[in-house]
């Protein structure tokens, strides 16, 4: 890979000697975060089953920085991948209140965004975004890997917006 | 030890057929009981569901030891319920079939003899509304408890409404 192309290594070779790099502060912190999104081990239905596809080294949401954290304690984002039945609904919100701020929301999947093929059921919330707030949809059924990551890579501009004052 | 290789065991339907007619006659069982499709169909009548599941669990000829499911069905007139025994230990399996009264539903549990229909059983009253009788832990399984309506019988009507979620307050 040639040098000082890459997005992340654009200051690698500049510079000759030491040198003092002046920016904001939000610019840094949001440099930093959205480059190391660790997301929620958390899959629900068989949009979990291509989450899984897209975590693994195949399609590699390590190269961005993303990994798998097993407790919403240590975890930035939670992608809902499937649907959200009246039972399971204070299970998210109750999983979502418990990640540390800033978090994000990531709906994969009709499911997730509206209810999907069972928009019209007893026991399906339609969209989960009645429930926790939502700040990128995923479209499909279920979305390819290429389409998550493209999901999750224009989440980074959801980051960016972020400022220390005010989310 | 003698290893007995269980999934090769298959049992002469016919004979078993016979074995538990005389013996529900015995005991004065009504089981009407037919052979469809190399499977043992028996219908009995709802009240006399423990005493006949009793019977071909304990009974050391048939032993009937596992549940596999107890589904329903509405057929609008009656409601029907199909308990599926399996045995082991001989490789056989029968179907009970009962009808159920459609004003007034109701079944005997037989969590009594077989634990595992517990849910089977809790399934059955939550999506039917069809009372079971002396179960021990009737909760509400896949429904949240808060509806007033059973999602499988043929009276039940899916409306195409946009629904607010209704916050459930619940949380186990």
């Amino acid at each position: 890979m040639e040098k000082g192309n890459t997005e992340v290594g654009y200051l690698e070779g500049r510079f000759k000697e030491q040198n003092i790099i002046t920016l904001s502060y939000n610019k840094l912190m949001n440099a930093a975060r959205s480059r190391s999104v660790w997301y929620l081990t958390f899959g629900i239905a068989c949009c979990a089953i291509e989450m899984m596809a897209t975590g693994a080294s195949h399609y590699d949401l390590d190269r961005f920085g993303m990994f798998f954290r097993a407790s919403p304690r240590q975890a930035d984002l939670i992608i809902i991948s499937g649907w959200i039945t009246r039972k399971y609904a204070p299970v998210v919100k109750r999983i979502y209140e418990q990640m540390a701020e800033p978090k994000y929301v990531v709906a994969m999947g009709t499911c997730a965004i509206s209810g999907g093929h069972c928009y019209d059921s007893y026991n399906i919330i339609q969209g989960v975004d009645k429930v926790i707030p939502v700040d990128v949809y995923v479209q499909g059924c279920p979305p390819r890997p290429e389409a998550l990551y493209k999901g999750l890579l224009e989440m980074k501009k959801v980051i960016n917006r972020d400022t220390i004052v005010v989310k | 030890m003698e290893i007995i290789d269980y999934t090769n065991i298959r049992g002469d339907n016919q004979k078993v057929l016979g074995v538990i007619a005389e013996k529900t006659k015995k005991i004065g069982i009504i089981a009407k009981l037919e052979l469809v499709y190399d499977q043992i169909n028996a219908a009995a009548e709802a009240r006399d569901i423990v005493a006949f599941c009793m019977l071909l669990k304990e009974d050391k000829d048939l032993s009937f030891e596992y549940i596999r499911s107890i589904t329903g069905s509405d057929f609008e007139d009656r409601y029907e319920i199909v308990y599926s025994l399996y045995s082991f230990a001989n490789g056989w399996s029968v179907n009970i079939k009962v009808k159920i009264n459609h004003d007034r539903p109701e079944v005997d549990s037989i969590v009594g003899v077989y634990k595992g229909a517990n849910w089977f059983e809790r399934e059955i009253w939550e999506m039917l509304g069809i009372d079971i009788k002396g179960h021990p832990d009737l909760r509400p399984l896949l429904l949240v408890g808060d509806e007033d309506f059973h999602p499988l019988r043929k009276s039940f009507e899916i409306k195409w409404e946009e629904k607010e979620y209704i916050p459930t307050g619940k949380f186990e």
